[in-house]
């Protein structure tokens, strides 16, 4: 089991604050807490593109901040919730732009068109597609960049919430294909907001609140009714099934 | 792909038929041999030239300001570059005193240069200091050209009639104003320019996935950003500092060109550089056919452009 990841004492101004944590190779991470929990900018300290203000990011046994943008560039992606529409250029010519190593035509692989289904919107502009449709062509774009890299098993992928916006067939199809690329060997990084999905679709969970991680290992050990409560705030049922972890929100929520 | 290789061509071939067009003017006319040669080496080639790399410059830097900045109304226009050139201009045109008028051939582009390069600067200055965003860029751009307009309009009121002409005739843009010298200083700047607008093509690609996306897939933003705003600066300086302010082409063939052969900038860049070029080797042509009057650029590029770009608005709308 070799260390694809490792961060330790981790710090960004009252964002982060991070002792240690660790991904290892082919694991499927799915990350969870609430909004404002610092998620967003732990993945961005992980991709390479903020330098936390102390502590050390280490990739592939090599410290981050010594990696090249280029060099990263091919062995990690990053799918961020920022959306920029301003051409209305046609998807294929957008996902052409990051598929370059794609030799010839261009051509979206099969195992990607099977989840993301984004063939049928080829033609379209980018600015006519509805909002769940063009997550799915992001996510496709962020996967295409170092398609190579998760052909052979070796590839990193940090993806900010690619299910939102998305309808629930489609949910479960991402969610599927993320599984079926760590199956490959690759290390995925999510964040998500579907508890329930993200503890039956992940090999490891972390927790998050407040710039911190409150817990992190398998789902049924992170995914606690102690730890969800302390962290969402809210109440929750667990039951645990045949290899199923059935989690419910059941208690109301009071506007007073 | 059939339908942008056919643009190509055509594109390529206008610039051919125009360039041919206007020298055939010269060759045709049946003044006597030593003067027709004069006149093509001192008249028709410098313009020639004027027309194919100001129009080069000027849409090749539209359609880069447009992609750095995120923002396909940017234009060196719009964004501000052309209105330090033309403050420059007014004020070297309505105040310099007599003594100095006759520099004011090779002062008048330099100054321009100058003026362009220096709000380029403090644009980019203000806008990092109010938010590092590319809608900042652009609003410090409008910012400037509003004041520098207001300059210019206060500088209208106490000058005389006869630098008024020549300043309403610089403002409209003019391609007979370049001599060999400055086109041999003002040439390899904007090739310069252009040439690392083409190397970059492939990363401005990558902008129209956002600033993380690009990062993450190995794009330094905000060198790019910083890098490829000066490179328009050179370019725009250098094309106003020749030919006077020229409007509407850096908005009118990028967009244009994309609606034909779509975003790949580095398909759309070249092709942007032909059809500017074109479009005022055009221009160029309608001038030299109606010798008796001089034609002002801005005029002719607004009277063809115009209609042009509404038709590739609604074009793009409804598709």
């Amino acid at each position: 089991m070799s260390a694809v990841l490792q961060l330790t004492n981790v710090s960004l101004s009252n964002r982060l604050n991070i002792d240690a944590l660790h991904a290892v190779k082919g694991e499927c991470i799915h990350l969870l807490g609430p909004n404002g929990a610092g998620k967003s900018s732990l993945m961005a300290v992980i991709a390479g593109l903020i330098s936390p203000e102390s502590g050390e990011v280490v990739l592939l046994n090599k410290t981050l901040s010594t990696w090249s943008l280029t060099e990263l560039s091919s062995l990690r992606t990053l799918l961020s919730q920022q959306l920029e529409s301003s051409f209305a250029l046609r998807v294929s010519e957008y996902l052409s732009f990051y598929a370059h190593h794609i030799e010839n035509r261009f051509h979206i692989p099969a195992m990607l068109e099977a989840a993301l289904e984004v063939e049928l919107f080829l033609d379209k502009p980018l600015t006519h597609l509805s909002g769940g449709e063009r997550q799915r062509v992001e996510i496709c774009r962020a996967l295409l960049q170092i398609w190579p890299q998760l052909e052979a098993g070796e590839g990193i992928a940090i993806l900010d919430e690619p299910l939102q916006g998305l309808d629930i067939r489609h949910q479960y199809a991402v969610a599927t294909l993320i599984q079926a690329l760590c199956g490959k060997g690759n290390t995925v990084i999510m964040s998500s907001h579907d508890i329930a999905l993200s503890a039956n679709y992940c090999t490891s969970l972390w927790l998050m609140n407040k710039g911190c991680i409150i817990a992190s290992g398998p789902p049924h050990l992170v995914a606690t009714q102690n730890n969800l409560e302390s962290v969402f705030e809210c109440h929750f049922a667990i039951s645990k099934k045949k290899n199923f972890l059935e989690i419910q929100v059941c208690a109301p929520i009071t506007l007073e | 792909m059939i339908n942008s290789k056919a643009t190509i061509v055509a594109v390529a071939s206008l610039f051919v038929l125009t360039l041919v067009g206007v020298l055939a003017v010269v060759a045709l006319s049946d003044s006597p041999t030593p003067l027709k040669l004069h006149i093509l080496y001192q008249l028709q080639l410098p313009l020639v030239l004027t027309a194919t790399l100001v129009g080069a410059a000027l849409s090749v830097s539209g359609a880069t300001l447009q992609v750095v900045l995120r923002n396909p109304l940017a234009d060196p226009g719009i964004v501000g570059i052309t209105s330090g050139a033309s403050l420059v201009a007014a004020v070297l045109l309505l105040i310099t005193p007599n003594w100095a008028s006759t520099y004011l051939h090779y002062l008048l582009p330099l100054g321009c240069f100058v003026g362009a390069l220096a709000t380029t600067f403090t644009i980019y200055k203000l806008a990092r200091k109010l938010l590092s965003s590319s809608t900042a860029v652009i609003l410090s751009g409008i910012a400037i050209s509003t004041l520098s307009g207001a300059i210019i309009a206060w500088l209208y009121l106490f000058s005389d009639a006869n630098s008024l002409r020549n300043l309403t005739f610089w403002l409209m843009g003019s391609l007979y104003q370049t001599t060999w010298p400055i086109l041999l200083v003002g040439g390899p700047l904007i090739i310069a320019a252009l040439w690392y607008q083409f190397a970059k093509a492939g990363s401005y690609n990558r902008l129209y996935a956002g600033d993380v996306a690009a990062t993450s897939s190995g794009v330094n933003v905000h060198q790019l950003t910083e890098r490829s705003l000066i490179a328009c600066a050179i370019a725009v300086g250098a094309a106003v500092s020749m030919a006077g302010s020229i409007a509407f082409v850096g908005l009118l063939i990028p967009h244009i060109l994309r609606l034909l052969v779509g975003h790949n900038n580095k398909l759309l860049l070249p092709l942007c550089a032909l059809a500017g070029a074109s479009l005022l080797l055009l221009v160029a042509l309608c001038s030299e056919l109606t010798r008796a009057i001089t034609l002002p650029v801005s005029m002719v590029t607004a009277t063809l452009g115009g209609p042009l770009l509404i038709w590739a608005l609604l074009k793009g709308q409804l598709r």
